[in-house]
């Protein structure tokens, strides 16, 4: 199968086939009472959940959610069925006007207070003993508040599935970076055997984690309805009707703590409270928890830490993104304490930044040299010189302290953030694998059996240049291919540590067959994997990555304090992530995620929203965001750059917010402060 | 009701209702695939077209609007030697690397190599910020374009002069 | 779905003949809205619909000695190098209000009849003493742009009849503040802008006005009389006088955050002291 024979999911087609829309409930949750659809003409009809004879459950991470909701509506928006007909409009407009009664729970939304009964999961990490006051040294601490709204995923690609039955053979299409899920999950649906499930990849275009778990729901909801009606189906999602229902990317509420000696200037410890809103089900819950927690006691090793988390259910649309800005919460508001410590303590904001996070990891791991020093100087001082970032930081700094809260109209801040993404495997339960399969044949034609054949053509394209400079051969020779015998617990292509694995095994497989092709000539193939296993923290291929990826973020804004709005936004960026696949793909790529990130601190989540500030739109779009990366000559494989972007973004926000209100409460993202309109009076 | 336009330098006629979209009759009945619905909020821009030769977003425009006018989709440029041009600076800036909006991006790009004068910063982030591409940065763009309507002109002086 | 009779006309007399023949119809010039707020894949109109778009007299831009006019179909990219969008300020606002795209299509009339709020350019019109010309079956009239605004502050259709085209003196501006406050404007947020524009002759103040619009409009006469004729750099006291009647006039309404909007004005009367 050559890669361009890879076409977009909304020009997909199939002989005979019907369009499907979902049905939502959105007006009301809990039990059903009636689905009340318009007439419908001759060739359109309704399935809904008492209509289907086989499993109404699709897991993900051990988590059972329905495909369709069939005694209660757990969420507003939840589906409860679909119309299925010839054309897509009239499917669409039916669908909306189809109405779900339901005898009308009270809806729990609010994830900062809750009770117990709502709690999906906790996390709680304790690490050493908090200082205590002594003689010689009265530590100082800092607290603050940072609430985040769940956001919106961005993604490219389109959304749907189109599911067609060849007797008991399945085929679907669909948007997928996680192909082996949607197929394990059609095979328990049908209690088939996955190897009766065949999946068609389509031309992706980015690598959000919309793509993550959702595509599987879809897939079942096509596959169900094709299952049916005997006849091709191609679900669509309309999305200016659906948007709100969609997953979101999880929200965070955080209480945080952090404890200073006077004396020497050293952080002594953190303390930290949060909550995530995880939606109705509760899709890795844990992962998400863990995650949070451990970005941030990874990076001030041995010292005392107290965190907990709760994952909280609500009836709102599922979450679940595993690398988010609310996942770099915690590490965020500590680099906004080492700023505030740093003006406290009268110290160097850069040198108090590097002596925090540079700790040497006292405890070395098993098969993992210790984490020493780490270099973030030489990353950041050039970028330190370019943004004169010391001489405008004391400048601005004079202004505030002048004027503190803004008697100026226009006032300037400029903030600093370093980042590093460690070792991490905070991939689903089951994820473990990725391998590949390349073969060269007499005409240099490579062919790679891959996962890869599901990736965002960014990155077949960074693997396709890998191969070619490998092998020698032009890039138009290479190919991609689903794997004949795909691997059940195949990694997910979203997350950066399954990109890097990917990248890892696919440079292992070409040095191999370069190696071998002149030795024992062609064609020739070669084999090559990574597995992580599930209770070892080190594996082969972790080990060599596991030097991480730095980054510095430098970021400047102008702020109205009459209008409270951010005119000018400047960021400069510097990450070093070993060997980078395509650097003009990996700039676009940390230029997509630090818009994205800074639209979470912006913008607020839904279009159409009331309090939408729409005037970012324009400002965003004007802002400057200049990227460097680094080459580490070292370096033989991609590293993850994961949260770093986020990490670097959201820290360097909160220190913004810092420096321009002295608030030690932030809730994202900003609203406009204040409002037109008085408190009470109605427009 | 039935309607007449021009699309891609053709006289289309077709049936529409006030219902209709722009960008439904576009797909559907002219068999433009390079188009996509992705927003219906003109947020996006995969949806873009010229419109009298400038920039509109199909998927809020009704399809009576198109009556009388002149559309021009990517598809209509696409062999011309300044599209292949464009490409190749795009590409030499990796501002096509996020696919989804290759043919929005392209098509502003030709936009702006239409002009008779070179396209002035201004006008060229306005076109830009049609789409929403949140991986382009606006100084590659502008780069490409600027070098692929140096690179047109020999082209351009000589359909002049003829 | 609902399905509306088109009609195209290609004057003037045409679409308020059409007008007078049916009870439910809409006037559509760039539809930028509809497409926009309507959830649905398939739009709804009204039973009839009239396209005023592609008449030409709707388009046609005059300019004399003393006074400019824009048809109410001109878009408002065909607005960007006339007046007062010659000036930065107007221009940066007038691209602020959307991208290109909609611009190219979105209509001056349009937006200034849109009923839920008052769009970004209708401050900068009102400061301008814009007037509208309206046609109606056997004439037309011309009313203030303040006809669109009832006793509330809110903005109020105009009936049947059809805004032909803006009106605008020529002015020469001597000072312009342009701020947005607050959250969207379009389709219906809280958002809002204060539009200040003064002109100076021979050392005084000849013409002031500043008008706060969004969901609501407001302006303050008296206030405005105050300054007009008073000498510039204009003294403290009566800066402080006229700061006085706006905060009075603001509380007045019961509706606009003082707090917020007063040391705008604030700063625009301290401008004037310079």
């Amino acid at each position: 199968m050559q890669k361009n024979e890879y076409i977009p999911f909304d020009q997909l087609e199939a002989p005979g086939m019907l369009y499907a829309c979902m049905i939502r409930s959105t007006a009301q949750i809990g039990h059903i009472l009636a689905i009340r659809p318009p007439a419908l003409p001759p060739g359109y009809s309704i399935l809904t959940a008492d209509q289907l004879p086989l499993r109404n459950e699709l897991t993900i991470n051990s988590v059972s959610i329905p495909v369709f909701a069939s005694d209660e509506v757990s969420y507003e928006g939840e589906a409860v069925g679909l119309v299925i007909g010839p054309d897509p409009l009239l499917v669409e407009e039916f669908a909306s006007s189809t109405s779900v009664e339901c005898d009308g729970d009270t809806m729990h939304r609010d994830w900062r207070a809750f009770p117990s009964s709502r709690i999906a999961a906790r996390l709680n990490f304790q690490r050493g003993k908090m200082p205590e006051v002594s003689q010689d040294d009265s530590p100082i601490a800092f607290t603050s508040y940072l609430s985040m709204e769940p956001g919106e995923f961005s993604f490219n690609s389109g959304i749907g599935a189109l599911a067609e039955w060849d007797y008991d053979k399945l085929k679907v299409a669909c948007p997928t970076l996680w192909p082996e899920h949607v197929r394990s999950s059609l095979a328990s649906i049908f209690e088939a055997s996955p190897s009766d499930i065949e999946l068609k990849p389509v031309l992706m275009h980015d690598s959000s984690e919309f793509y993550f778990w959702y595509p599987s729901l879809l897939a079942a909801r096509a596959a169900l309805a094709a299952w049916t009606l005997k006849r091709p189906v191609k679900l669509i999602v309309s999305i200016k009707r659906e948007w709100q229902y969609l997953p979101r990317v999880q929200g965070i509420s955080l209480w945080f703590k952090s404890i200073w000696s006077r004396k020497t200037g050293k952080l002594l410890g953190i303390e930290c409270r949060f909550s995530i809103p995880t939606g109705a089900y509760s899709v890795f819950a844990d992962t998400i928890l863990k995650k949070t927690a451990y970005l941030a006691a990874d990076i001030i090793p041995g010292l005392p830490a107290s965190i907990i988390g709760f994952a909280v259910r609500t009836n709102t649309v599922p979450m679940g993104a595993i690398e988010s800005p609310a996942s770099a919460a915690i590490y965020a508001t500590l680099q906004a304490h080492i700023a505030q410590a740093a003006r406290a303590l009268d110290r160097d904001i850069f040198e108090l930044s590097q002596s925090t996070l540079s700790r040497i990891d006292a405890t070395k791991k098993a098969g993992m040299p210790g984490i020493a020093e780490i270099p973030f100087a030489k990353i950041a001082k050039p970028l330190l010189e370019k943004t004169d970032f010391m001489r405008k930081y004391s400048a601005y700094e004079l202004v505030h302290k002048r004027n503190p809260g803004g008697k100026e109209a226009v006032l300037r801040a400029i903030s600093l953030s370093l980042a590093y993404q460690s070792v991490s495997d905070f991939l689903p339960e089951s994820a473990r694998k990725s391998e590949v399969r390349l073969s060269l044949d007499r005409n240099l034609k490579a062919h790679i059996e891959s996962d890869a054949a599901f990736a965002s053509e960014r990155l077949k394209a960074a693997l396709t240049t890998l191969i070619a400079d490998d092998l020698k051969i032009p890039p138009s020779h290479i190919a991609f291919a689903m794997q004949k015998s795909p691997h059940p617990d195949s990694i997910p292509l979203m997350s950066s540590l399954g990109i890097a694995m990917l990248g890892d095994i696919v440079r292992r497989a070409s040095a191999r067959v370069q190696r071998l092709r002149f030795r024992e000539g062609l064609p020739i193939s070669a084999h090559a994997f990574s597995f992580v296993r599930a209770k070892e923290k080190s594996t082969h291929v972790l080990s060599k990555i596991e030097r991480p990826s730095l980054g510095v973020a430098i970021l400047e804004i102008e702020y109205d304090t009459r209008s409270g709005i951010f005119q000018f936004i400047r960021m400069h960026i510097s990450v070093n992530a070993g060997k980078i696949l395509s650097p003009l793909n990996a700039r676009s790529a940390i230029r997509a995620a630090s818009v994205n990130a800074l639209r979470s601190c912006l913008v607020a989540a839904f279009p159409n929203g009331a309090d939408r500030n729409d005037i970012y739109d324009h400002i965003l779009a004007r802002s400057t965001i200049a990227i460097e990366l680094l080459d580490d000559e070292k370096s033989t494989i991609p590293r993850p750059l994961g949260d770093i972007v986020h990490s670097l973004v959201l820290s360097c926000f909160l220190g913004i917010m810092q420096q321009l209100t002295d608030t030690t409460r932030f809730i994202l993202p900003l609203r406009p402060v204040p409002a037109t309109i008085a408190g009470g009076a109605r427009q | 009701m039935n309607i007449e336009f021009t699309l891609n330098g053709l006289q289309h006629k077709v049936t529409i209702t006030s219902a209709e979209r722009a960008i439904d009759v576009l797909a559907k009945q002219c068999g433009i695939k390079s188009l996509a619905a992705d927003c219906l909020d003109g947020h996006c821009g995969k949806c873009l077209i010229l419109l009298d030769g400038t920039p509109a977003y199909s998927c809020i425009m009704p399809a009576f609007l198109l009556r009388d006018r002149r559309v021009e989709t990517i598809d209509y440029f696409l062999k011309s030697r300044e599209y292949d041009l464009l490409i190749t600076e795009l590409h030499r800036y990796s501002t096509l690397s996020c696919s989804g909006y290759h043919s929005a991006i392209a098509l502003m790009g030709m936009m702006l190599l239409q002009k008779k004068k070179a396209p002035q910063s201004d006008e060229i982030f306005d076109a830009l910020e049609n789409i929403h591409c949140n991986c382009l940065e606006p100084a590659d763009f502008e780069a490409a374009v600027l070098n692929a309507y140096q690179k047109s002109k020999p082209t351009r002086k000589q359909y002049e002069s003829e | 779905m609902n399905l509306s009779e088109i009609n195209f006309p290609q004057t003037i007399p045409e679409l308020l003949t059409i007008i007078s023949r049916e009870n439910d119809i809409q006037l559509i010039g760039g539809a930028t809205t509809f497409g926009y707020l309507q959830a649905t894949r398939y739009l709804s109109f009204s039973n009839t619909i009239a396209i005023v778009s592609r008449i030409p007299e709707l388009h046609a831009i005059h300019k004399t000695e003393r006074m400019i006019s824009y048809g109410a179909a001109c878009t408002l990219s065909e607005l960007e190098h006339v007046y007062p969008f010659e000036y930065p300020q107007p221009a940066s606002l007038l691209r602020t209000i959307a991208t290109s795209a909609v611009r190219n299509v979105a209509t001056i009339g349009g937006h200034l009849m849109y009923d839920r709020s008052f769009l970004s350019l209708w401050p900068l019109l009102a400061c301008l003493d814009a007037e509208l010309e309206f046609r109606a079956a056997s004439q037309s009239h011309i009313k203030n742009i303040w006809y669109l605004v009832d006793e509330n502050g809110k903005h109020c259709a105009a009936g049947n009849e059809v805004l032909a085209r803006i009106r605008i003196p020529l002015l020469s501006i001597d000072h312009i503040y342009i701020k947005r406050i607050g959250s969207n404007i379009f389709p219906g947020g809280d958002g809002a802008h204060l539009v200040a524009l003064a002109s100076v002759d021979r050392r005084s103040i000849n013409f002031f006005r500043l008008v706060l619009a969004g969901t609501r409009a407001f302006r303050d006469f008296e206030a405005e009389q105050r300054i007009t004729s008073a000498s510039i750099p204009l003294s403290p006291k009566i800066a402080q006088n006229v700061l006085h009647m706006y905060a009075e006039s603001l509380r007045k309404t019961n509706f606009w955050n003082t707090d917020l909007i007063l040391p705008l004005i604030g700063q625009i009367l301290e401008d004037l002291q310079r």
